[in-house]
């Protein structure tokens, strides 16, 4: 309370609140569900950059098993379980725990991978597993986020929240690649590392996240005992959260997976594989660097414009890959920091958007629909790009996206622009 | 607000604790590597079924852990027991996850549940022929690169070293030991995509000195000068006099069976679809990978050519194999395959065919990939 009202006071002096002020009112719980998908994402980018999985799977696959394997086990992943745990989280009214389930479910695949001891399958298997916790606690946690935080905030919100996030795949493969210089092959300490790293996570989400308030939620719309499977017709009456969820899947579709976008670079640049767990990282800091000036920016000048912007930046990506002649390392790191760019535009101000659309009794179904929408693009973009790449090449595969993507981003603008005239803050 | 700040703190605490403590117990463990290399030979044992053509001496696993213990002090010596007679040993890169991962190993051909693991060897793939070995090595890191080691096949020790501009992909010895071929891709990531380039390079062994890059020689096709842009050279397989081999052309979606004369940095093509290359000891037959395209994929039948007739015959193995073949003797070769059947497995199991066509494929050697024979005095 201290704070608001500091801040009230400086707002009457200058009326332009500067983006430090902006930040600042960000709720500290957004602060703490960022410190812990910070902590988890270290545990769990630690696991995925030292299983030689990248280079090996790059190594023995062709794009189209590639794209099939890394976009439909991702996205079969978040389909299967992300719907379940929003509804859960919206009936139960108990975010908190659901969002604890699936970061503990997660930690628990950690001392899984200790258990597994050398065998390949498994390991494989347990990061599998791994996603589905994932796949639980995304959809609750974005709903606490939204909860906690005023809406004219929201896009800086999750803009704070993904940038602890980026942090935390930042540091897990350094740490990683720390630990494994230090021991050669004593993966079984990286497993050991990676499950604290994931117990303290959940630690803070436990002992410092409160409930969503009930003061923050608007008035209710719909009895509690209503929210179920049928009610989501209610969301989907919505022309808002519709044309929302709609532009997301076509947007996604239009996306190329990050893993082509590297193999392209690679292909390009005549660097090698051994590139590839850089690429991860730098894309990772180029993420959390500009989140948090994309998201302030979102709510200061409207998430639309912002949000499109960014797969305008998928769009840049898309034609460098295609004209550039050579790639040098600069111009890698280039589009590196294009596709971080392209992220902080567009993950988290999305959520917010769709916050703003979905009532708060059904914050958390809402975005788990919207995360199952997007993931079901995404899984429908890696397989597309991955057979045009494997029957025409790679330029008939970016050329194809860069298609859809316009096509994608008129429909958008179009749907955006109609519905969110009547929205201040669409 | 305290008590949430005392059970964070002791978390904390405990975590440190316990890190420090296993970091600790993994360092000495890592020192005396008793741990690290009995777990990798009791598991690698465990999962192997070495369901070999002669004779199949199974000895308990824990005498087979006590020689993996042996390999990680000091070098063990192949064919250390059987001095007197030439044995056959099994070199192959051990791909099992523990203190191992990565390794050169070898096992004597009749005891393929005692692995010894080369401590300073750690080879994306690698080759023994004639008493060296070469060995791709990737330094992992932020930024990883590759080197080329070559090494002498009884003590391990590194005769030469040096830079590799991509990621290794095949290498053969000569059999007499003095030549070494190696390829790599300097761009792209695999022999299925369509926009590849490779380097192939010669090497005498000797030295560490590159004789030769194919990309300079000249080549001929019926009689007449073949030379494009776009040709890509891989899978060099030696003929037993160490002065012509054999190799894969690729250019225009073709794939052309290359023999080269190393002397006079000239080939010549002698047939067509044939990748990967791998030349029969009495020299008469080349076994391989043939491309066919099976709803859009590559896929690799084996096959093997009659070098005199020009006969094609396809092997027993019905999986697509992405390998160059490693003769066992001349009626028997090895070739390495995904762990999982739909390829989706980081590891792989070497198998074993016979040059029959009839009988079926076998399971040879678990966790393991990069196979090479060779007899040791």
């Amino acid at each position: 309370m201290y704070r608001l009202e500091w801040i009230e006071r400086r707002k009457l002096k200058a009326p332009a609140p500067t983006f430090a002020d902006q930040t600042a009112k960000v709720s500290p719980v957004v602060w703490k569900l960022g410190w812990t998908s910070f902590l988890t994402d270290i545990s769990s980018e630690m696991v995925n950059s030292a299983l030689p999985v990248y280079l090996v799977i790059h190594l023995h696959l062709s794009p189209l098993q590639y794209g099939a394997i890394d976009g439909v086990y991702n996205g079969l992943a978040v389909v299967l379980v992300s719907l379940a745990a929003g509804l859960t989280a919206d009936r139960s009214k108990r975010h908190k725990e659901v969002a604890l389930a699936g970061y503990g479910f997660s930690a628990i695949c950690k001392l899984l991978l200790l258990a597994a001891g050398g065998v390949w399958g498994w390991l494989i298997v347990i990061t599998g597993l791994d996603r589905i916790g994932k796949g639980i606690r995304t959809a609750p946690r974005d709903a606490m986020i939204s909860l906690n935080t005023p809406p004219h905030l929201m896009a800086s919100a999750f803009a704070v929240h993904r940038a602890l996030d980026a942090g935390g795949a930042l540091l897990g493969p350094l740490t990683a690649f720390i630990l494994l210089a230090q021991l050669p092959g004593a993966f079984d300490v990286l497993w050991v590392t990676s499950f604290l790293f994931a117990i303290l996570g959940v630690a803070v989400l436990w002992l410092y996240v409160p409930r969503p308030k009930e003061g923050l939620l608007p008035q209710p719309i719909l009895d509690e005992r209503r929210i179920s499977r049928r009610s989501l017709s209610v969301l989907f009456a919505s022309p808002h959260f519709v044309s929302l969820v709609g532009c997301g899947l076509l947007l996604s579709v239009g996306t190329a997976n990050d893993g082509f976008i590297y193999l392209v670079l690679l292909e390009k640049g005549g660097a090698n594989s051994g590139f590839l767990p850089l690429f991860y990282v730098a894309t990772a800091a180029s993420y959390a660097l500009f989140s948090i000036p994309a998201g302030l920016c979102a709510d200061r000048f409207g998430r639309g414009a912002i949000f499109l912007g960014g797969y305008a930046v998928m769009g840049i990506i898309y034609l460098l890959l295609l004209f550039m002649p050579a790639v040098g390392l600069p111009a890698q790191a280039g589009c590196l920091l294009l596709l971080g760019l392209y992220y902080a535009g567009t993950e988290g101000v999305l959520m917010a958007m769709a916050s703003a659309a979905v009532p708060a009794q059904m914050r958390a179904s809402g975005l788990a629909i919207l995360a199952t929408a997007i993931a079901m693009g995404k899984a429908g973009s890696s397989l597309l790009f991955g057979w045009i790449w494997n029957a025409y090449g790679a330029p008939s595969a970016i050329v194809t996206f860069g298609a859809i993507l316009t096509a994608a981003m008129l429909a958008a603008g179009f749907c955006l622009r109609l519905v969110g005239g009547k929205r201040s803050h669409a | 607000m305290l008590r949430p700040n005392r059970i964070f703190a002791a978390l904390c605490l405990a975590s440190v604790i316990t890190l420090a403590a296993y970091i600790l117990w993994a360092r000495t463990r890592s020192i005396d590597n008793t741990a690290g290399a009995s777990n990798g030979a009791s598991s690698l044992t465990e999962a192997t079924p070495p369901t070999i053509p002669t004779t199949d001496p199974r000895l308990p696993p824990n005498s087979a852990e006590a020689h993996g213990t042996k390999a990680g002090g000091e070098p063990a010596t192949p064919g250390g027991s059987t001095q007197n007679k030439t044995s056959r040993q099994i070199f192959f890169r051990y791909n099992g996850v523990d203190g191992n991962y990565g390794r050169l190993a070898f096992a004597p051909y009749e005891r393929l549940d005692q692995p010894h693991f080369i401590e300073t060897l750690s080879c994306e793939v690698a080759h023994v022929a004639g008493g060296r070995g070469i060995c791709l090595a990737a330094n992992r890191g932020l930024f990883t690169t590759y080197a080329a080691k070559l090494f002498d096949a009884k003590t391990f020790k590194v005769i030469a070293e040096f830079p590799l501009k991509g990621v290794p992909s095949r290498c053969r010895m000569s059999s007499d030991g003095k030549l070494a071929a190696l390829t790599v891709f300097i761009s792209g990531h695999g022999y299925a995509s369509v926009n590849f380039t490779t380097q192939t390079l010669l090497i005498e062994v000797d030295n560490g000195r590159v004789i030769a890059d194919l990309e300079e020689f000249s080549v001929s096709r019926d009689g007449q000068t073949f030379s494009n842009k776009d040709f890509n050279f891989w899978g060099v397989t030696f003929t037993p006099d160490t002065r012509h081999f054999y190799a894969t052309l690729s250019t225009n979606r073709r794939h052309f069976l290359i023999k080269g004369d190393i002397a006079n940095a000239s080939a010549s093509v002698i047939h067509d679809n044939v990748e990967c290359p791998s030349l029969s000891p009495d020299a008469s037959r080349v076994a391989y990978k043939k491309r066919l395209t099976v709803d859009g994929r590559v896929f690799w039948q084996l096959h093997i050519l009659d070098l005199k007739t020009n006969q094609e015959t396809p092997l027993a193995e019905k999986r697509s194999v992405d390998d160059q073949l490693e003769w066992l003797d001349n009626n028997h070769m090895l070739y390495s395959l995904p762990e999982a059947e739909n390829g989706s497995s980081a590891s792989t199991n070497i198998w074993l065919a016979a040059v029959d066509g009839a009988s079926p494929p076998r399971l040879f050697l678990k966790k393991a990939y990069s196979p090479s024979m060779a007899s040791l005095p």
